[in-house]
């Protein structure tokens, strides 16, 4: 099982890793982290909620070619098109509501979870409540952008062994510290 | 296809209007103009109308940085309150809208920024467009945000002038010119800026794009190029006094946003250089 050991020192290998080619996408840290975190741990299924211009989708599933990855947003940027990988797959809808339609069919093999929509506590927690069933023990969540007023009160209250926050912040565009905040959490 | 241009009588609704000839245009703004297509409405106001557009680019704001930062409802009213009003009208009539936000929206300490970086403004005219953009993200279905630098170009006599335009008065008439030299930017021709955004809005929907002149360079640099340009061949141009920005501007400028520029560069227009807009202006 990963540990939370392993999960930090993988932040050092994206900050290391060049980024994957493409104007399209931007050369987000975090994006390279997903893949190398989807990679070593055998990931079966990634989920993420807020696709945006999939940039972070599109790497999980270039660097994670055995990943089914399904990436989740009430909106549909003119990039996702672009994506074209057999892995990949974009479903239009609400992030909480889809949970119930996307979560038994990959039930107990979620593995990769990533957070990523309107940061606000209720609707994060909503979320996290809503797809951690469908996750086995050991499996790896992340949240992005945890500065946030109501995600700093979401990350306290998660009952998960956890990092980030602070010292993954680094993960963010080009390398440089932002207020964005990034934590990885284990189920 | 319905098109409408909200701050049409300003620098970059002017241009927009310029540099179209395909599309059905409707204009908006406060003041009059001699056209049968062309609304006078104050934004801070809803607003609703018969003509079901399939497009809004929505350039209508409160420029002026000082003013904002001094009177701070201002831009409540005039830059938040307004992209609510047109947010509601995009909804209604389930069009796109294009949102002309502003490098304003960093804070100026990361460049160069890309076109997902995070905002962090420093000042209440940054503050009012960076809520604008969430307002637009949150309210309408399809959107476009695009992010301009520091645009020059022919201006409406009635209209708010634009720096690189005064500096050029300013050095035309033998003044000196106070010019920052812990500020950068990437001047951009209104016309250039305005061709970008319109192949910007075919090719791209819900993400944001930072747009601006293909040079990065200090406000004082930019001075002495545009003096440079007009003191050829016997002109006898102004001079050009280095300063700090907390000499000339009463609000706080964020020090460099310099873009990345990823997205833009998939556009097929190409900006002029400073000193080709400069040309133009003046020919």
């Amino acid at each position: 099982m990963i540990t939370i050991k392993q999960l930090k020192e993988m932040a050092n290998e994206a900050c290391n890793t060049k980024p994957l080619p493409g104007p399209e996408w931007p050369p987000s840290i975090y994006y390279r982290y997903l893949g190398i975190v989807a990679r070593n741990i055998n990931c079966r299924n990634f989920v993420e909620l807020g696709t945006d211009g999939g940039g972070a989708a599109r790497s999980v599933a270039m660097m994670s070619p055995g990943t089914n990855v399904i990436t989740i947003d009430i909106r549909k940027a003119s990039t996702i098109d672009m994506i074209n990988l057999p892995n990949f797959k974009f479903v239009q809808g609400d992030s909480v509501a889809l949970a119930e339609a996307i979560g038994p069919t990959i039930d107990q093999e979620l593995d990769l979870l990533f957070i990523d929509t309107v940061h606000e506590y209720d609707h994060a927690m909503a979320e996290t409540n809503a797809w951690v069933k469908y996750m086995p023990v050991g499996a790896v969540l992340c949240y992005d952008d945890l500065y946030r007023p109501g995600l700093e009160r979401l990350w306290n209250d998660l009952p998960f062994q956890k990092t980030g926050y602070r010292d993954l912040h680094v993960l963010h565009i080009g390398g440089v510290p932002t207020d964005g905040g990034f934590g990885v959490a284990i189920k | 296809m319905k098109v409408l241009i909200t701050g049409s009588t300003g620098l970059l609704g002017r241009a927009l209007v310029a540099t179209n000839g395909n599309d059905d245009l409707y204009t908006l703004s406060r003041k009059p103009i001699n056209s049968d297509r062309h609304i006078v409405h104050d934004l801070v106001l809803p607003i609703s109308t018969d003509i079901d557009f399939d497009l809004i680019i929505h350039c209508a704001a409160e420029g002026n940085v000082d003013i904002v930062q001094k009177d701070p409802s201002i831009g409540i009213d005039h830059i938040v309150k307004a992209t609510v009003n047109v947010c509601n009208l995009a909804r209604t009539k389930k069009c796109k809208l294009v949102y002309i936000s502003s490098n304003a929206v960093f804070g100026g300490t990361n460049p160069d920024y890309d076109d997902n970086a995070p905002t962090d403004p420093i000042n209440v005219y940054g503050c009012c467009k960076a809520a604008s953009e969430v307002f637009v993200k949150s309210m309408v279905p399809t959107y476009l945000i695009v992010r301009p630098m520091l645009l020059y170009g022919r201006h409406d006599p009635h209209e708010r002038s634009n720096v690189v335009m005064t500096m050029l008065g300013k050095l035309l008439a033998g003044e000196t010119v106070k010019a920052a030299i812990d500020v950068y930017a990437q001047p951009m021709w209104n016309i250039d800026c305005a061709i970008s955004i319109w192949q910007a809005c075919k090719k791209f929907h819900n993400m944001s794009i930072n747009i601006a002149g293909p040079e990065s360079m200090t406000i004082n640099e930019m001075a002495n190029r545009i003096r440079d340009r007009i003191s050829e061949p016997t002109t006898v141009a102004g001079i050009v006094e280095p300063c700090s920005i907390v000499d000339v501007a009463p609000a706080p400028r964020p020090c460099n946003t310099t873009f990345s520029l990823r997205l833009a560069s998939l556009l097929e227009h190409k900006p002029r250089s400073l000193e080709q807009g400069i040309s133009e202006i003046l020919c």
